[in-house]
């Protein structure tokens, strides 16, 4: 392309040729866009939330009634050297009273509840690699003076499941977004070779290439997908930080990617896609006309 | 070199528009084609730049049979060509430099070669007042010689110049004619349909008269009368 400027001009002519109906392609197209930022934005938090509690994996090995203070550190000890655990805690019937009255109040005496009966025995808190997590948890279950051994798999099941749920979404949700964009780019970009049809002729019989007839519609095409995104993309610029701030308020335990993070991705698939399917959309018009 | 032998062609509606066809252009030549209007001058036009394909004989031009055949090599040849169309086919919306512009990008010349030879050939028919004048505000004259202006920028092995002077007075028309000889003198095949008795009657060239489709007359040029002496 030795004069893009050439191309450009020739592409904003034909852009001004209709105009009603690209502004109303650039509102479908950004609509369709924000449509899929939404679901992105919600997946990428999902596995954002998924990463974090995998990477404060945990289990929590209750002991035997009978088990002490001392026995329970050794046991901790002992499950660090054998399972490559990283660090344990071990937590007494007393603490994890207080840590019940601390979740459910400082006025809550759960104590006399109980009438004074503490029916807490020693734990141990093993922090663990996420991946190593079963097989600590495998090799705490053999140790003598075990109850129970909770790992945090409950959780991070349905979250996992969720965020697998959430990437599908994404996927169809692009793939219909590029369909939408495909479709209606390429109805434009129709009406522009209809109306440029004689043009088209002339060019042919100047020995134009296929190519030098096709740019100027394939750039019409990207130019009305990428006007798509960047509406889409100042919806998002001046009503994100809005939306997630809310967000925030109403969901504070969520863990969620900083906006600017996000932002940054969100960028990226927008323009991409609106500036991929715009392209595609005008070649689907050129190829069948 | 322009070659038919049998040349017919054929309308779905049956109007035959050329029958029996035999002539032979040489390269370097310069050929007026007269007829009065439905003579099949314009038919056999479209088909030496391939707009439409022979029902019957053979026809070749530069070596490429026109007819059904690839898309590329037409190509190849149409960028070999330049061509006054009888209706201009002049680009809309654009100005006049801009479409004489055009006829040398699509073969890849860009820049300054290309503006200052597109201003020089517009100077030369007394268009430099309308350089920038988008061409459905131009006179009928005005656009042929844009057209002109369009063929000839692109100095083409072949020109085909339909009707070239119908629409322009004494002093365009001898303008345009002596691009049309400036491009002869350069190698270039040329050949000029028109049914105007002025420009024949000054041009001493071979001519070929059709009529009702068919060469009725082929006198061949008068060498020894200089085209200075008529033009």
């Amino acid at each position: 392309m030795r004069d893009p400027l050439f191309f450009l001009r020739e592409a904003a002519k034909g852009l001004s040729l209709h105009p009603g109906a690209n502004i109303v392609s650039v509102i479908c197209i950004a609509l369709a866009l924000l449509s899929l930022t939404l679901v992105v934005a919600g997946g990428t938090n999902l596995d954002h939330a998924l990463e974090v509690t995998r990477g404060e994996a945990e289990i929590v090995v209750y002991l035997a009634e009978d088990i002490g203070l001392d026995e329970a550190r050794a046991l901790g000890t002992r499950l660090v050297e054998e399972s490559g655990a990283r660090h344990h805690n071990v937590v007494t019937p007393e603490e994890t009273v207080d840590r019940i009255e601390a979740l459910l109040g400082s006025d809550f005496d759960i104590l006399e509840i109980l009438e004074g009966f503490n029916p807490f025995t020693m734990s141990l808190e093993v922090s663990v690699d996420a991946d190593e997590a079963a097989l600590v948890a495998a090799r705490a279950r053999t140790l003598p003076g075990v109850e129970v051994v909770r790992d945090n798999e409950e959780i991070l099941a349905p979250l996992a499941a969720l965020a697998n749920v959430a990437r599908w979404l994404g996927l169809v949700a692009s793939v219909a977004v590029a369909a939408i964009t495909l479709i209606l780019v390429s109805h434009i970009v129709r009406l522009g070779i209809s109306a440029r049809r004689e043009e088209i002729e002339t060019l042919r019989l100047l020995g134009a290439s296929e190519w030098f007839v096709s740019i100027p519609f394939l750039l019409e095409g990207a130019i009305l997908g990428g006007l798509g995104a960047s509406a889409c993309l100042l919806t998002l610029f001046f009503g994100g930080p809005v939306a997630y701030g809310a967000l925030r308020t109403a969901m504070p335990f969520m863990p969620l990617v900083p906006w600017d993070h996000l932002l940054t991705g969100l960028i990226s698939v927008t323009a991409g896609l609106g500036l991929v399917s715009g392209t595609l959309g005008a070649a689907v018009a050129l190829r069948s006309r | 070199m322009i070659k038919a032998r049998g040349l017919e062609k054929t309308y779905p509606d049956g109007t035959t528009a050329l029958r029996d066809i035999d002539l032979t252009v040489e390269s370097g030549e310069m050929v007026f084609i007269r007829g009065r209007s439905g003579a099949g001058k314009t038919t056999f036009f479209r088909l030496l730049v391939g707009m439409e394909v022979p029902t019957g004989g053979a026809l070749q031009v530069n070596g490429r049979v026109m007819g059904p055949g690839s898309s590329r090599s037409l190509r190849a040849l149409r960028r070999k060509m330049g061509v006054i169309f009888q209706d201009f086919r002049l680009i809309e919306g654009r100005t006049a430099l801009e479409n004489v512009e055009l006829g040398m990008r699509v073969l890849g010349v860009t820049g300054r070669h290309m503006r200052g030879r597109s201003r020089d050939l517009l100077e030369r028919l007394g268009l430099d007042h309308r350089l920038y004048t988008p061409v459905e505000s131009l006179s009928w004259g005005e656009r042929q010689r844009v057209a002109a202006a369009r063929a000839l920028s692109r100095e083409p092995e072949i020109v085909l110049a339909d009707e070239p002077t119908g629409n322009l007075d004494a002093e365009a028309t001898a303008r345009v004619m002596e691009l049309l000889y400036d491009a002869r003198a350069r190698g270039a095949t040329v050949l000029i349909a028109t049914h105007a008795a002025d420009v024949l009657a000054a041009n001493h060239e071979r001519t070929i008269t059709l009529s009702e489709g068919r060469v009725v007359a082929d006198i061949p040029a008068t060498p020894d009368v200089g085209r200075d002496d008529h033009a």
